[in-house]
């Protein structure tokens, strides 16, 4: 058996591979989650690992899988800092007294000058945990640009009334490609903000639509029926309408809500991969809108009616149909890259970025 | 095992080798590619754990790696050399199903009662354990802001609000919890019949409620309800309880991407509505001890209830797990026992 190795520089297409399956995820899943809840969260460290492992070993390109190698003691140091820095956020945020105020207002500006930290150190830990034969990713970004790019720009959105956003996301995606790197070898995303633009349009228009309607029928109808001298709660048939009213715009606003989210990942993530390149090689991304979206909004409805319970069937079903998407181009052969001698980083800076729900995945 | 296929990198390129590994005669990984052979001895190799169906990882000290497929015969020598005990039987338990349904089982007891029985009862342990003064800052401006936007001033006569004042004065001059009660009367057109308690001890009653009593024994009842919730710090209990399934949720839940993080949390809200159940159960509690140690019919109670109830119209059409009352029917059943 030989490699498959190109003597002309002609175009193959390498497809990614995913082997996962939700019945196998499904048992290391629940298995998990009772360590978890057993050992008071200190196994969710090891469990996040087994997570990505499980994702990145069953990801394969051209027969080789992935590799995460995240240390969950790293990790759990990590989320016990994480978890004093929320229990001093709630307990700041529950002050009444101005005192309160003082000190909450303290805490943001101090995130604020933090996030752009946790984002890198985030970024680096993931990117040098993560290996393809061997080889290492690296992140090179540094804090002083990611401050500009995330703080710097961003102060910007509300006084162009958020018309800069997609230019804001086109930046972020730029800083956080070109700094990646395979052992030597380091990415780069073509410039394309006005596609990114373009992808944002429909979220605006729609958006505005499909949300500020639902919002202002919330906020008309009791007020319609207070001036009109009809309070609720005096005949069992206006409570019941105002409840049910209350009721549809709030699916609706949750469901409009997840379409555009779900729209949005497709687009983004077609607009990422199609103008990422390195070395001889770039990608070649195929997720549809409408695929993207009922896929959510059919998970949403399969995780509320199971009480959580069938979250691994869901999260597989999206992991696969997304790297069913996903093929590189290459003119070369996948042999020749380098690996780079870089200090390991440690999990600080991702794990105090999950406590808080940050997703900055591409 | 007699040989093993893998793949090696290592670790300097990409590139891929196909090798074999053997164990050598004196206990050495051997792995051999078509144009090279290696040893290791087993103490130099690092084998990660096992999960799901993978591609094993063996390391080895120079920096190489070889990524294995066949996992029988691989299995066969890890178990050989008594390499990775744990993580095989963590394997084990998690390739099983009956062991799988097992741990969903008992994930789903534990959640139940840690969520519908331990975190009330730590929220209990805790509260009492905190200083009255803390109920005060609870409910400092909300008397104030109830007044600028929902209550005036009372309507009733002077003289009436005294001889109520009186009366509660003679059911709070002897609890001395730390809290400073207080009675107040307020007129307000939308409330209606109505009474509440601000955590401090600040018990607020609405003229509609003093006008649809009968006799003063059932304000008594209903102030002896309103006492309950703040002899047991029901507000502040009320904020841990939240604060902690808050919390559980998040953590537990934190595998799933956000926004069905929402979603999950979606039957908290009904809990919420259940644990405030229980705090109206443990209010009726009070006053009815309240009455019977006042030698007062406890029918005092359940028919002011029952009025109010008429007043409101039928509210027994909202479903139970929704609303945070328990049913006034079920209330005053309770109280005719």
């Amino acid at each position: 058996m030989t490699e498959e190795t190109l003597q002309q520089p002609t175009f193959q297409t390498i497809p990614i591979q995913f082997k996962g399956n939700a019945t196998e995820y499904f048992k290391i899943w629940i298995v998990n989650l009772f360590l978890s809840i057993l050992t008071l969260g200190i196994f969710s460290a090891w469990a996040k690992v087994r997570r990505k492992r499980y994702f990145y070993g069953n990801t394969f390109l051209d027969n080789s899988s992935f590799e995460y190698l995240g240390d969950p003691i790293a990790i759990l140091k990590g989320r016990l800092i994480a978890f004093v820095l929320f229990a001093i956020y709630a307990a700041a945020s529950s002050l009444d007294s101005w005192m309160g105020l003082i000190f909450f207002l303290c805490f943001m500006v101090l995130f604020i000058f933090a996030f752009p930290w946790l984002i890198v150190r985030s970024l680096a830990f993931n990117a040098v945990n993560s290996s393809y034969r061997n080889i290492r990713f690296h992140f090179h970004g540094k804090y002083k640009e990611a401050f500009k790019t995330i703080i710097g720009w961003g102060v910007l959105i509300p006084f162009t009334l958020g018309l800069i956003y997609p230019f804001y996301i086109a930046k972020q995606k730029k800083f956080i490609v070109d700094h990646h790197a395979y052992g030597l070898e380091r990415f780069h995303l073509k410039e394309n903000i006005g596609g990114f633009y373009k992808a944002y349009l429909p979220v605006i228009i729609l958006g505005a639509l499909f949300i500020i309607v639902p919002i202002l029928l919330a906020v008309a109808i009791p007020a319609y029926m207070a001036l009109s001298g009809k309070l609720p709660g005096n005949q069992a048939v206006d409570q019941g309408f105002f409840f049910l009213i209350f009721v549809v715009s709030l699916v609706s606003f949750y469901t409009v809500l997840i379409a555009l989210y779900a729209y949005l990942q497709a687009r983004i993530t077609n607009l990422v991969f199609n103008n990422a390149e390195f070395a001889n090689n770039h990608f070649k991304s195929t997720l549809r809108a409408r695929t993207m979206i009922w896929l959510y909004l059919s998970n949403i409805v399969a995780i509320i009616c199971s009480f959580g319970l069938l979250t691994p069937w869901a999260t597989i079903r999206v992991t696969r149909y997304r790297l069913q998407n996903l093929v590189l181009v290459t003119s070369s052969t996948l042999d020749s890259f380098v690996t780079d001698t870089q200090k390991r980083v440690n999990a600080m800076g991702e794990e105090i970025g999950e406590m808080f729900d940050f997703d900055i995945a591409l | 095992m007699s040989s093993v296929n893998a793949f090696f990198y290592d670790g300097q390129t990409s590139n891929r080798h196909h090798v074999r590994l053997e164990l050598s005669f004196d206990n050495q990984l051997l792995v051999t590619g078509s144009d090279f052979e290696r040893m290791y001895a087993l103490s130099d190799i690092k084998v990660l754990p096992r999960i799901g169906n993978i591609p094993r990882s063996l390391y080895l000290s120079d920096g190489g790696k070889c990524e294995i497929t066949e996992h029988e015969a691989f299995d066969q020598f890890l178990a050989k050399h008594k390499i990775g005990e744990f993580s095989r039987k963590l394997h084990r338990v998690e390739s099983k199903f009956y062991y799988a349904l097992g741990a969903l089982i008992l994930t789903i007891v534990i959640g139940w009662v840690a969520i519908n029985d331990g975190v009330p009862a730590l929220a209990k342990e805790v509260a009492f354990n905190i200083s009255p003064e803390a109920d005060k800052k609870l409910g400092e401006e909300a008397l104030e802001t109830l007044d600028k936007y929902i209550f005036s001033e009372s309507d009733l006569p002077e003289d009436r609000q005294k001889q109520l004042k009186t009366g509660f004065t003679s059911m709070t001059k002897d609890l001395k919890d730390g809290h400073d009660y207080q009675l107040e009367f307020r007129s307000s057109e939308n409330i209606g019949p109505n009474a509440f308690a601000l955590p401090s001890g600040i018990i607020v009653l609405t003229d509609d409620l003093v006008e649809l009593a009968e006799n003063d024994e059932e304000i008594m009842a209903v102030i002896a309800h309103e006492i309950g919730h703040v002899v047991n710090r029901h507000t502040l209990r009320h904020v841990l309880q939240n604060t902690v399934t808050g919390l559980v949720v998040a953590v537990s839940t934190g595998d799933i991407f956000s926004a069905s993080a929402t979603a999950a949390a979606l039957p908290t809200i009904a809990l919420h509505a259940k644990y405030s159940r229980n705090f109206e159960r443990e209010a009726d509690l009070y006053a009815l001890e309240y009455l019977k140690r006042k030698n007062i019919s406890l029918k005092r109670f359940s028919s002011i209830l029952q009025r109010m109830q008429d007043w409101y119209g039928d509210n027994d059409k909202i479903p139970t797990f929704i609303s945070s009352h328990p049913p006034t029917l079920e209330r005053v059943q309770a109280f005719e026992k």
